[in-house]
């Protein structure tokens, strides 16, 4: 290392100094790599997050496949020797049975001919006979396999055109269990030979008479995967391994084999951002519901609810912070003057502090037990407010001229604090008053009375505290903008005549927008991504609507609660990881859009400054 | 420019309210924290009174002892929804009673209706047990180290001085002994660990677990932002790079702090840590060392999540440094790095500095996520030790911000875990205040020397 | 020897046979499932427990005195859910995994994949889920059914109609028209697994069923909203709630959730607590781990459970897990 410059008496030889200056240059050259080397880290940095995150996630994308091998040992043998009928229900259906499917839960009883004739019967109501009879084909076929999917909630039909239908239990009106066709799934080429389930989830193979063999699941109409063979022909049935790794072709001849890589059936495009038609379920609906440990159980995963519910968030959040933010900028960056106006700016931005986890947990356990109870008195503080500006603005130039100094010294902001407080004062009682007499004491069940649905932990409550949490972003940078405006296009108007508030309309403002915008999408940026205050304050339940009054569940908040509980490289951890890359894109573009607004005010400024 | 306030519009008024009520809500919010959390600490006084459930046989009244914690005033149809027949408006007390042998809760309910004979006596005592927890009672005999006490219900227990972490008669307190008492507790609390599964006892394992995290961040995040923020400064000529790199750290500012730890959790914790442990740790597999949630995790992470502001802190306070000196130096013949090594930096010192406290005071509040990489609801142990390495980078740690979550929302002593919350988070408050100020002395500081 | 799950429930039903039952009762006195606490040598080391929230508690009570007897230890406790401690167990991050609710196969499947033998279940509690309301509810008991009908989407044990209002669960006045707002657990949490088992018959849940992380979080929502109702571990109980009795079906009696019901069965919200091992049958458990667990199945150990609203084992089901685990 050189030690600083030698003094100029002792000047090294010739060559010394050579060296020295080769070993200043590499020093420089080092220096400037290395400084390259952190600059370009950090894009490194986002790119490596989201490329990680990425190969996470395409696993869930990648396309069946399977391939034939050898059957190594046979497949244990298991029984499908039906169970017995019941003699009444076999003279209620009054056909001959060939196929029978027993409820487990209930006791129902589902039982079909061969040319698909189906009589529902239930063992608590023996006398009572079919208590549904319908067709489970279009009478012109017959009727070929009838199989329970994994869980016993659908059961799957083949016939001998090579139709597959969907059908569940459902309750109808009065509560009467009834077989209700669900969906077709897409045809096969000749007549369904047999139905396979897979164990633990909702898959099904099947196999045909012309020996194509396809793979499907349960959301979905079209095949994962099909393939066709001569030697397929042969078989007869179909068998799923312990893991559904393998799926078995038996027959007469030698059991033949499939290698499946199947991993992630139950994630497709079309379940993450379409409704689904979950086994159980009355209607098609938008549904996260993760497995949470339970066998036989498909993870729900739909992204939209949770986008609906992150989405929500922010959208009242800014409602709050957005006009706040910008006012409470204009009037520090433009009314006030130093050294009120950085005092006043710092004070703001000191909000920026507070840890979201401790605005979460106040907005649990006191904002919404509050708003619940003083509902009427917020809607009534949100219409006393015009009121008040408008009392100032038209009292306010009658008060004596003394009296009108006031404003921009800082004392007007306290006065105002007050008239604030003694409004929202006067808003509380009155709230209550009215709620005592008009709405049988409570404003929130009167309102779940007229059809508002009400939850105490709702978008409302996450809306006033996440607003609060990202008002500090909004404020800082609009006020950084407004007070950044040249000073001689202010001047220069101000010499031109303008009033003040002429050239706050007409100068600051125009010119400040696009920073404002900067500032909103910023705040929108954070707004999408806070994690503590959704989390806490909220139920996490995940609706998709937008009620004000409902809660929400939000991208952040199920990553939090649920990415621990999921096994690493399960169809949920990885679903996990989409969510991550879904708040990143949302982030991504709300902050590069901002980016690009910053970037071009800037060269805006430094032109209007030169 | 010069005001004229005598031109105003609703627009005008509707700015200053909003001020105003920015200004309005920090002050609530402050104060509330302020009175939550150093309330808790506050020895108050212990009442005593008489319940009867049926207002005809007061004899029948039971005795209890304890603490006002809050109260509740129900209107008349909430009465009548209850199936009450109080006259309205009719309060209840949430009073806290200490441990009850019975089994019964800690904490309950009374309607002002109910009570009679209400008292603050002077020599009730509050004992703070290890096993028990807080028992309020008289005080009977005091003898070769034991102290018998009777509770409210008539019951006498006999405790062993040494198992009474505290003894306290509120009552008969004045203000002085009950401001130091309140010290004395503020100090156990912040210099000792938790019990009863984080609902008692101190926070110096979060307190630590939090300092020692962002300081590692610190080592960690302060040389590249740093050179990052030089590289945006000093080298980087404008171009498409420069512009990439610019909103790369902008997006990185903004990604939500709970996709860093999705990272942090799946490429640290598991590729990284995996990777470490494969390396250099065969022998403990399938135990795994560094492939595990743990302090280092804790300590990248953040330094990920804080990265740009670092950087952003950098590059402005190079912006600051007039190019005169610069120039000065080149004009001397110093190679760039020489300026920069012996001009710049030095220059720009305070604004670094100021970069990494600001990043201290952003980690130190961050939950989210910290709670995928390492931190947990309890590890008493301090990650230190005596010898080298002296830190152990392996150890899961506790936080402030994580116990505020955990205690306000898993905590089983709800009643009594609630003011604790507040006054975690008065901690946290503060040392984030404190960090925030120190950074913004430097600032002011600085800008005054340099200019 | 291996505990499968499956076997473990039979266990159970046997030993509630067996409480019920004096004859069999004689056969396990107090003294087979007692063991010496005392260790003579102070054990050193770290040892690390992932899963159950509802243990947590308990862990940290069993903790304070377990470390008392073994200073030089360092026991970290980390409770985000009964499934974390699986994963924890597979991944090694800790050596106990207290869940509330049995390894799943698939779980077990994927624990014996990787090692090549299933992991231990110790069975450490008993804990009874109560059902939770605001305490200016008027209601004083719910059933199964109408539980399924408030919880569930698809309801599909007793296939009534779904419940809205407490009206419809048998509530005059004001409370007729007033929504139900149901709360319950995030998924992480084995109460939820246990809650949707017992209750929804392996049914999904409402939609709008608030889901709060944190056994407490749920009892201090109801306790903070009139319309609420909740489930949660019977330890969680504070000052503001009251604790619903639990009718099995419509021929059986309301019970309220009490050691004795825990014990004979009869309260239907009842289930065992388990720390599960990661034990290769050849081999024994390191020193810590056989030290904690036979704290935690001595009768001292036992005897704290109460402090957090938790029933004792039985002592023959926990004679059984003292000689599985080779204690």
């Amino acid at each position: 290392m050189t030690q600083g410059t030698p003094p100029l008496s002792r000047l090294p030889a010739g060559k010394q100094r050579q060296r020295r200056t080769q070993q200043r240059r590499w020093l420089n050259r080092l220096w400037s790599w290395l400084i390259t080397l952190a600059g370009g880290s950090v894009i490194l940095a986002l790119l490596g997050i989201f490329v990680y995150l990425l190969t996470e996630v395409t696993p869930l994308f990648k396309p069946v496949s399977a391939q034939p091998i050898v059957v190594e040992h046979s497949p244990p043998a298991f029984d499908i020797t039906p169970a017995p009928i019941p003699a009444a229900a076999a003279t209620a259906a009054g056909f001959e049975v060939a196929f029978s499917l027993v409820e487990p839960l209930q006791g129902y009883l589902l039982l079909a001919a061969s040319n698909g004739e189906a009589c529902l019967w239930w063992q608590r109501q023996p006398e009572a006979g079919c208590l549904q009879r319908l067709s489970l084909t279009d009478r012109t076929v017959n009727l070929t396999t009838l199989r329970w999917l994994a869980g016993k909630q659908s059961i799957v039909s083949g016939d001998s055109s090579g139709q597959l239908k969907q059908w569940f239990f459902l309750p109808d009106e009065h509560g009467q269990l009834r077989i209700s066709w669900i969906k077709p799934f897409a045809r096969r080429n000749a007549a369904i030979v047999d139905i396979a389930p897979e164990q633990g989830r909702s898959g099904f193979a099947v196999l045909d008479a012309a020996g194509g063999v396809s793979l499907f699941y349960a959301n979905l109409t079209k095949p994962l995967w099909q393939g066709q063979a001569a030697e397929y022909q042969r078989a007869t049935r179909l068998q799923f391994s312990q893991r559904n790794e393998q799926l078995w072709l038996l027959g007469p001849g030698e059991p033949t084999a499939l290698q499946l890589d199947n991993r992630h059936p139950e994630i497709s495009w079309r379940t993450l951002f379409q409704k689904v038609w979950y086994e159980g379920w009355q209607q098609p609906e938008y549904v996260w519901q993760s497995s949470g440990g339970a066998e036989l159980r498909q993870g729900k995963y739909s992204l939209v609810p949770l986008t609906i519910g992150t989405l929500k968030a922010a959208f009242y959040a800014m409602l709050v912070a957005v006009p706040l933010g910008i006012l409470a900028a204009l009037y520090t960056a433009c009314f006030l003057s130093e050294p009120l106006r950085s005092r006043l700016s710092q004070l703001i931005e000191l909000l920026a502090l507070f840890p979201t986890v401790i605005i979460g947990f106040l907005a649990a356990i006191w904002l919404a037990p509050a708003l619940e109870q003083h509902l009427l008195a917020l809607l009534l503080f949100l219409l006393l407010l015009p009121l008040l500006v408008l009392a100032l603005a038209r009292l306010w130039p009658r008060l004596p001229k003394r009296w009108q100094q006031i404003p921009g010294s800082g004392w007007d902001l306290m006065l105002l604090a007050a008239l604030l407080f003694v409004t929202a004062y006067l808003a509380l009682l009155g709230g209550d008053t009215l709620q005592q007499q008009f709405f049988s004491g409570s404003f929130r069940f009167w309102l779940n009375e007229q059809g508002v649905s009400y939850q105490q932990r709702n978008a409302l409550v996450v809306g006033l505290a996440m607003g609060f949490a990202v008002l500090p972003i909004i404020f800082s940078i609009c006020y950084d903008v407004m007070s950044q405006v040249p000073r001689q296009l202010t001047l220069g108007a101000s010499a031109l005549g303008a009033t003040h508030w002429q050239i706050v309309r007409r100068v600051i403002w125009p010119l400040s927008l696009p920073g404002v915008l900067a500032a909103v999408m910023l705040g929108l940026g954070r707004a999408l991504g806070e994690t503590m205050i959704i989390l806490m304050a909220t139920g996490n339940a995940p609706i998709s609507n937008f009620n004000l009054f409902e809660g929400l569940r939000s991208l952040t908040a199920t990553l939090t609660i649920e990415l621990p509980e999921a096994a690493v490289d399960s169809s949920h951890y990885r679903m996990l990881f989409l969510v991550a890359i879904l708040l990143f894109i949302f982030t991504f573009m709300a902050n590069t859009l901002a980016d690009l607004v910053r970037q071009r005010l800037k060269r805006n400024f430094q032109r209007l400054d030169t | 420019m010069t005001p004229d306030y005598h031109q105003r519009n609703y627009w005008f008024w509707l700015a200053a309210l909003a001020s105003a009520f920015v200004l309005m809500l920090l002050l609530a919010l402050s104060y509330l924290m302020l009175s939550r959390g150093l309330g808790l600490f506050w020895p108050a006084d212990i009442v005593q009174f008489r319940v009867s459930q049926n207002a005809e046989s007061p004899h029948e009244a039971s005795l209890v002892l304890g603490e006002v914690v809050s109260q509740q005033q129900l209107t008349a149809p909430q009465l009548a929804a209850a199936g009450l027949t109080f006259s309205a408006p009719a309060t209840r007390i949430l009073v806290k009673q200490g441990y009850q042998p019975s089994g019964a809760p800690a904490f309950r309910w009374y309607w002002q209706q109910q009570l009679s004979d209400v008292q603050r006596p002077p020599e009730v005592l509050l004992v703070r047990h290890r096993q028990f927890g807080e028992l309020y009672g008289w005080p009977q005999a005091m003898s070769e180290g034991q102290l018998l006490l009777q509770l409210a219900n008539g019951q006498q227990l006999r405790l062993q001085q040494a198992d009474i972490m505290l003894q306290l008669a509120p009552n008969s307190l004045s203000w002085l002994q009950k401001m130091r008492w309140f010290a004395g507790q503020w100090w156990s609390f912040l210099s000792t660990e938790p019990r009863e599964a984080n609902s008692a006892g101190g926070i110096l394992p979060a307190i630590t677990g939090t300092l020692l995290s962002v300081l590692l961040m610190a080592v960690v995040v302060a040389p590249i932002g740093i050179m990052a923020g030089i590289y945006l400064h000093e080298y980087a000529r404008d171009g498409r790079l420069v512009r990439l790199v610019r909103l790369s750290v902008h997006n990185l500012a903004g990604v939500p702090s709970v996709v860093f730890g999705v990272f942090g959790l799946g490429f640290f914790v598991y590729v990284l840590g995996g990777s470490i442990d494969q390396l250099f740790y065969p022998e403990r597999l399938p135990q795994p060392t560094f492939g595990t949630p743990g302090l280092i995790w804790v300590s990248l992470t953040l330094a990920l999540l804080t990265l740009p502001v670092v950087i952003v802190a950098t590059e402005e306070g190079l912006a600051r440094i007039p190019s005169s000196l610069r120039l000065g130096g080149y004009a001397l013949g110093a190679t760039k790095a020489e300026v920069l090594r012996k001009l710049i930096l030095p220059a720009a010192r305070p604004a670094m500095l100021t970069g990494i406290i600001l990043a201290v005071s952003r980690a130190a509040g961050e939950v989210a996520p910290l709670i995928f990489v390492g931190v947990v609801k309890y590890a008493p142990v301090l990650p230190l030790s005596s010898s080298a390495p002296y830190i152990q980078l392996d150890q899961q740690i506790m936080s402030l911000g994580f116990q505020i979550y955990d205690v306000g929302l898993q905590s089983s002593n709800a009643d009594a875990a609630e003011p604790r919350v507040f006054a975690i988070a008065l901690v946290l408050l503060v040392l984030i205040g404190v960090l925030n100020l120190l950074a913004m002395r430097l600032r002011r500081y600085y800008r005054r020397r340099v200019v | 020897m291996l505990v499968a799950t499956a076997k473990l429930r039979l266990m159970i039903i046997s030993l509630v046979l067996a409480a019920l039952s004096p004859a069999l009762r004689a056969v396990s006195p107090e003294q087979s499932a007692t063991l010496a606490v005392a260790e003579p040598t102070p054990l050193s080391g770290t040892l690390s427990s992932t899963g159950s929230d509802t243990l947590h508690n308990m862990m940290m009570i069993w903790r304070r005195q377990f470390v008392a007897l073994h200073p030089q230890l360092n026991l970290q406790i980390q409770s985000s859910g009964s499934a974390t401690a699986p994963v924890a167990l597979l991944e090694g991050t800790a050596s106990l995994g207290p869940m509330s609710r049995p390894m799943l196969a698939v779980e077990q499947e994927r624990f014996r994949r990787r090692f090549g033998y299933d992991a231990i279940a110790v069975p450490v509690a008993l804990d009874m889920l109560a059902l939770y309301v605001h305490q200016d509810n008027p209601l004083r008991s719910i059933s199964m059914a109408q539980l399924e009908s408030i919880y569930a989407q698809n309801r599909l044990c007793h296939r009534q109609a779904a419940i809205e209002r407490w009206g419809e669960l048998g509530l005059a006045g004001t409370w007729q028209s007033r929504p139900v707002a149901a709360y319950g657990r995030n998924p992480a949490s084995g109460t939820y697994g246990f809650f949707r088992q017992q209750v929804l018959c392996e049914g999904d849940y409402q939609q709008r069923v608030q889901q709060l992380p944190g056994a407490a979080a749920v009892v201090r929502a109801v306790s903070q909203s009139v319309n609420a109702i909740g489930y949660s571990g019977l330890g969680q109980q504070i000052a503001g709630v009251k604790i619903l009795a639990l009718q099995a079906d419509a021929n059986s009696p309301a019970l309220m959730p009490t050691p004795e019901h825990a014990i004979s069965g009869r309260y239907p919200l009842a289930r065992v607590l388990y720390i599960y091992l990661n034990k290769a049958p050849a081999r024994a458990l390191p020193a810590a781990e056989q030290a904690f667990l036979r704290f935690v199945l001595s009768a001292e150990g036992q005897a704290l459970l109460s402090n957090d609203g938790l029933v004792p084992v039985p002592a023959a089901l926990r004679a059984q897990a003292i000689q599985e685990l080779g204690l």
